[in-house]
């Protein structure tokens, strides 16, 4: 879709606008695709991000065209679009309240491990890397680019233009730390 | 395992530096087998004893992690071993394992078979070299660097390959800390730093003569032992270990280690060949890194898209100019740099290699330079700069306070003398030289003479100028008709004006003379408006009518001061209009309507000066690094919050005061010592507390004006005959005397009387209307402290000073009620029977 590469093209000029409108269509188009897999939650209640992804990617805006500055904001789009669906499903599942009755069944040491356990407490999840964004903001957006656009380390190494040893080391970081968050 | 087995942290560090503590040490012991993380643990937190706990806790969240991942997922999995603890390599056995770095891993060790007993490092990579030509390229390189033998940097020894055909290096192994920590450590003096420094460059200008470029030049790798000797660590391994193709080019991201963009040079962050000069900047920013004790760019907590934009695109403040990491103080001040260490330091580290040093020993030599006082490289090779280098090995001249002038009057030399070198023809250039050289002579020699009985500086700067401007004659009479000539004197002119009588600056009290030089200098520019319309002729002319309308309205014909200010808002505004897209149209604008509001009276002049302050903050905002933007918004404000306060309205009066206040203390900050900066913050001081005194809050403001009445004593101090300090003191004293008044008629009085004499010494050097107000203004306030105290006949004597120097003084902002007051006072003591 050519709409969305001319998002891109907008929000890497510095209109802030299309930003906005990038993240609706893409959150748009993947809750679509996630509905249908929230509403039948597999029986392992799990939920593999990097298909969606691929599959949003595909659907909106072709691989090849894009430029790689465009790629980056396309992955940086899609992680947030798909935290927020995540967090919203938890929200509804757990009534708004936090830690619903199911969550509390997920072992924590699976905690941003893939696939995604659809049973986490994303609500509680959100928070916690609320704050890691606050005082490792690099360490935040390796997560997001992990766990919620199902990037391998390799792959976001590219996209932060950083060594992998680096990714890996913000990632092994941030995980510790957020269980260690999600535990209290 | 149950979560609650966790250790309690019951408090998360939420201090940015807290974090990246323990952020930093996470890292290092993560890895680590349990014994070996325990005890680096254990040391580590003997000095933050309150981040273990956090620390522990973060530990063994991991470790659950890490038992987790049991699919043998590669992503999450950890890198594997290069190799253990106590395999032998070469003929060396692994002790220690040291450093780990994403190529591969550092070890301690020693000779397996005893023959000696020196201690060695061993890196070892972690991939296998084995079945590629890579390897015997590998044995290649390590054999030039095998050959670099220098005191400086670390020998290496030995490399090879293992059976499993992972490539190793066998250095020198040094028992030492990075250059910065050992700095640090021991608090060298800024001499001391430089001087080791300079063996830094001695083993890296020799690698280079070898053709061996280090290319991840950093603090880390420079390690200075015991005995104080600074050794280059890693010499040529970043190539060696990063480019198998052997093409000299390198990909950011796959550097060994990660690539600190901080010391990485653009071109290398740009992906470009890296050569020597690459070196160089890495030793700029070391050298930065030394000298200021804070790296020159805050990439801390920066995306990686940001810390780019910021080494690639944005000037470091000067290291004398860096701010300052209360964490680290230096043991020396920090505006010692300005001048010739901010210039060496941002020569080495220039965007464009080009613009560097050409090599280590270049850059060595003018550390050398400047160590034994003579002139740089760094900076431009003027007659000014030279004879200010000159003047400062001088000692009678050393002695003497008016060096500054001296520079100033110097610089005026140097920036006609590099023009000059670099537009005319040789001949000129020449000629114009001799010049330059006799102005140069007649300075040192006659300034010499004049400044050998001390008699203060007063003669040395009229001897200067007298000498400068004879100078000037000869060579406006010589072309008359050269556009650029003419553009260099009037600035000239306008330079020499303003040591006369420059309006907002220290001077000599000398308005007439420089009134006359002002004119001269626009009657140069006018005619080349039309024939030469560039920037320069349009900010100079801008800038004289700016300056003569000050100088006019100082003198007393407000009406001559606003149609010259006027003129200037004109021209400059022409300016913008032609020339849409030059980035300096609005800051010229800016500058023109700051004077026109100035001079405006104030009813006319809050537009004006609201529509200044939104130019100067979209100014400050674009240049958030340019020491003048702060100085201008803050100057702004302190005239529209003086408006706001005459018409009543504190609280936004004091909105615009709080805001120039917080801009002037940064300032402060970053050049504590700055007469200009000191002024401006004085300023600031006592307009907040006018207000918060206005406002009720009388303790606050009592403290405010103590801190603006420091800093006034010690910039007349420092310099007795800045005759606008000593004014802006003596107004401050009167202030205070009026602030006392309900508080305390004693300390009211000595106020006062201090303000009448410091004032009477300025009025009487410079006839100023200002000061007669001013001058006024004190006897107001004496006169009200002694009716106070029942001493009416005094206190009708000190009303009737005022009133009479009222009626010759300004009417600045505020002078007719208190001329009106002192009238009224004067009308009542006159009324009522002496007894």
């Amino acid at each position: 879709m050519g709409d969305v590469t001319r998002l891109i093209d907008r929000w890497n000029l510095g209109d802030a606008e299309a930003l906005k409108e990038l993240l609706g269509v893409v959150h748009d188009e993947l809750r679509q695709l996630a509905s249908g897999l929230l509403r039948n939650e597999r029986p392992d209640h799990t939920l593999q991000p990097t298909e969606l992804v691929h599959e949003v990617f595909l659907r909106l805006a072709g691989l090849q065209d894009m430029p790689f500055e465009g790629r980056r904001h396309f992955y940086g789009a899609v992680a947030v679009a798909m935290r927020r669906i995540l967090v919203d499903h938890a929200r509804r599942r757990g009534a708004g309240k936090r830690g619903g009755p199911e969550s509390q069944r997920v072992p924590l040491e699976a905690v941003l491990n893939l696939p995604v356990d659809l049973r986490l407490d994303f609500v509680r999840l959100d928070d916690a890397l609320k704050e890691l964004a606050q005082v490792a903001p690099e360490k935040a957006r390796v997560v997001d680019l992990r766990y919620f656009a199902g990037l391998s380390i390799q792959e976001t190494a590219e996209l932060l233009d950083v060594a992998p040893v680096t990714v890996k080391r913000h990632w092994t970081f941030a995980r510790a730390w957020l269980l260690r968050e999600l535990s209290h | 395992m149950s979560t609650e087995s966790l250790p309690p942290a019951d408090r998360r560090p939420t201090d940015p530096s807290d974090f990246a503590w323990i952020e930093a040490l996470f890292d290092r012991v993560v890895e680590l087998a349990p014994a070996a993380r325990q005890q680096a643990l254990a040391e580590a937190c003997q000095h933050r004893p309150d981040l273990q706990a956090e620390l522990e806790a973060l530990l063994a969240a991991h470790d659950r992690l890490a038992s987790a991942d049991t699919d043998g997922d590669d992503e999450g999995g950890r890198l594997p071993p290069a190799i253990a603890v106590g395999a032998r390599v070469g003929a060396y056995r692994l002790i220690e394992r040291i450093g780990e770095g994403g190529m591969g891993e550092v070890f301690r060790a020693e000779r397996a078979d005893g023959v000696f007993a020196s201690e060695v490092a061993v890196k070892v990579t972690r991939s296998s070299l084995a079945g590629h030509d890579l390897l015997r390229r590998f044995q290649v390189e390590r054999q030039i660097l095998a050959s670099l033998n220098h005191p400086n940097i670390v020998t290496l020894l030995d490399g090879g390959a293992t059976s499993t055909g992972q490539a190793y290096l066998i250095m020198e192994y040094v028992d030492g800390v990075p250059v910065t920590q050992y700095c640090r450590a021991h608090s060298l003096r800024l001499d001391q730093r430089l001087r080791l420094f300079l063996a830094v460059c001695e083993g890296v200008h020799f690698a280079h003569q070898h053709a061996v470029v280090h290319r991840d030049l950093k603090p880390a790798n420079v390690l200075v032992g015991a005995d104080g000797v600074p050794k280059v660590v890693d010499f040529g391994i970043a190539k060696l270990l990063d480019d198998p193709t052997g093409t000299g080019v390198t990909t950011v991201g796959i550097t060994p280690g990660p690539l600190t963009p901080n010391y990485a040079s653009p071109e290398q962050l740009r992906g470009l060949p890296v050569t020597t000069s690459t070196d160089l900047y890495a030793l700029g920013v070391i050298l930065y890194e030394l000298v200021a004790g804070v790296r020159p760019y805050d990439t801390q907590g920066q995306t990686l898209d940001r810390m780019l934009e910021i080494v690639l695109h944005t000037e470091p403040p000067r290291p004398s100019a860096s701010t300052a990491d209360d964490s680290s103080p230096l043991p020396y001040e920090r505006t010692r740099l300005r001048g010739d260490i901010d210039a060496i330091v941002l020569k080495a580290m220039h965007k464009d290699p080009a613009h560097r040093y050409t090599s280590a020993a270049e850059l060595a030599r003018d550390i050398t330079r400047y160590l034994e006082g003579d002139p740089i490289l760094a900076r431009s090779p003027s007659t000014g700069y030279v004879l200010r280098r000159l003047a400062a090995r001088h000692k009678a001249l050393v002695a003497v306070t008016s060096l500054a002038v001296v520079a100033i009057v110097a610089a005026l030399g140097a920036a006609l003398w590099q023009r000059q070198v670099a537009r005319r023809e040789q001949l000129r250039a020449e000629q114009r030289f001799l010049e330059v050289r006799h102005l140069a002579n007649s300075l040192i020699f006659k300034i010499h003479d004049a400044v050998l009985p001390l008699a203060g500086s007063t003669p040395v700067r009229r001897t200067i100028v007298n000498e400068a401007l004879g100078y000037l004659e000869r060579l406006a009479a010589e072309s008359s008709n050269d556009v650029t000539l003419r553009l260099e004197l009037a600035a000239a002119y306008r330079q020499l004006g303003a040591i006369l009588g420059a309006p907002q600056e220290a001077n000599l009290g000398d308005r007439a003379g420089a009134l006359r030089l002002y004119e001269r200098a626009r009657e140069m520019l006018v005619p080349l408006v039309n024939r030469k319309a560039d920037y320069d002729v349009f900010a100079a002319l801008v800038s004289a009518d700016n300056t003569l309308a000050t100088l006019y309205l100082q003198k007393g014909g407000s009406d001559h001061a606003i149609r010259d200010a006027r003129e200037a808002v004109d021209s400059a505004g022409l300016f913008r209009a032609s020339h849409p897209q030059d980035p300096r149209g609005p800051s010229l604008v800016a500058r023109a309507s700051f004077t026109l509001a100035f001079i405006l009276p104030p009813a006319e002049a809050r537009p004006v000066w609201e529509e200044t302050l939104r130019l100067y903050e979209h100014e400050l905002s674009l240049h958030p690094s340019d020491p003048e933007a702060p100085r201008n918004v803050a100057l702004v404000g302190k005239y529209l919050g003086a408006i706001l306060e005459t018409a009543g309205d504190f609280p936004a009066a004091r909105a615009h005061y709080d805001r120039s206040l917080q801009l002037d203390e940064q300032r402060l900050r970053a050049a504590p010592t700055d007469p200009r900066v000191r002024f401006d913050a004085a300023i600031s001081f006592s307009n907040l507390a006018s207000t918060t005194e206005q406002l009720g809050d009388l303790d606050t403001a009592a403290a405010l004006f103590e801190r603006s009445l420091a800093l006034r004593r010690s910039l007349v101090a420092a310099d007795p005959l800045n005759v606008q300090a000593r004014n802006r003191l003596a107004y401050l004293l009167a202030r205070l005397a009026s602030f006392n008044l309900k508080r305390n008629l004693v300390t009211a009085l000595a106020y006062g009387k201090e303000a009448i004499e410091v004032q009477q010494q300025v009025l009487d050097k410079t006839g100023d209307r200002r000061a007669r107000s001013d001058l006024g203004f004190a006897w107001l306030q004496v006169g009200l402290v002694q009716e106070r105290t029942g001493a009416h006949s005094a206190a009708c004597s000190a009303f009737q000073k005022a009133v009479k120097l009222y009626e010759g003084g300004s009417e600045v902002m505020g002078t007719s009620d208190q001329a009106a007051q002192a009238a009224e006072m004067a009308r009542g003591c006159a009324a009522r029977p002496p007894f």
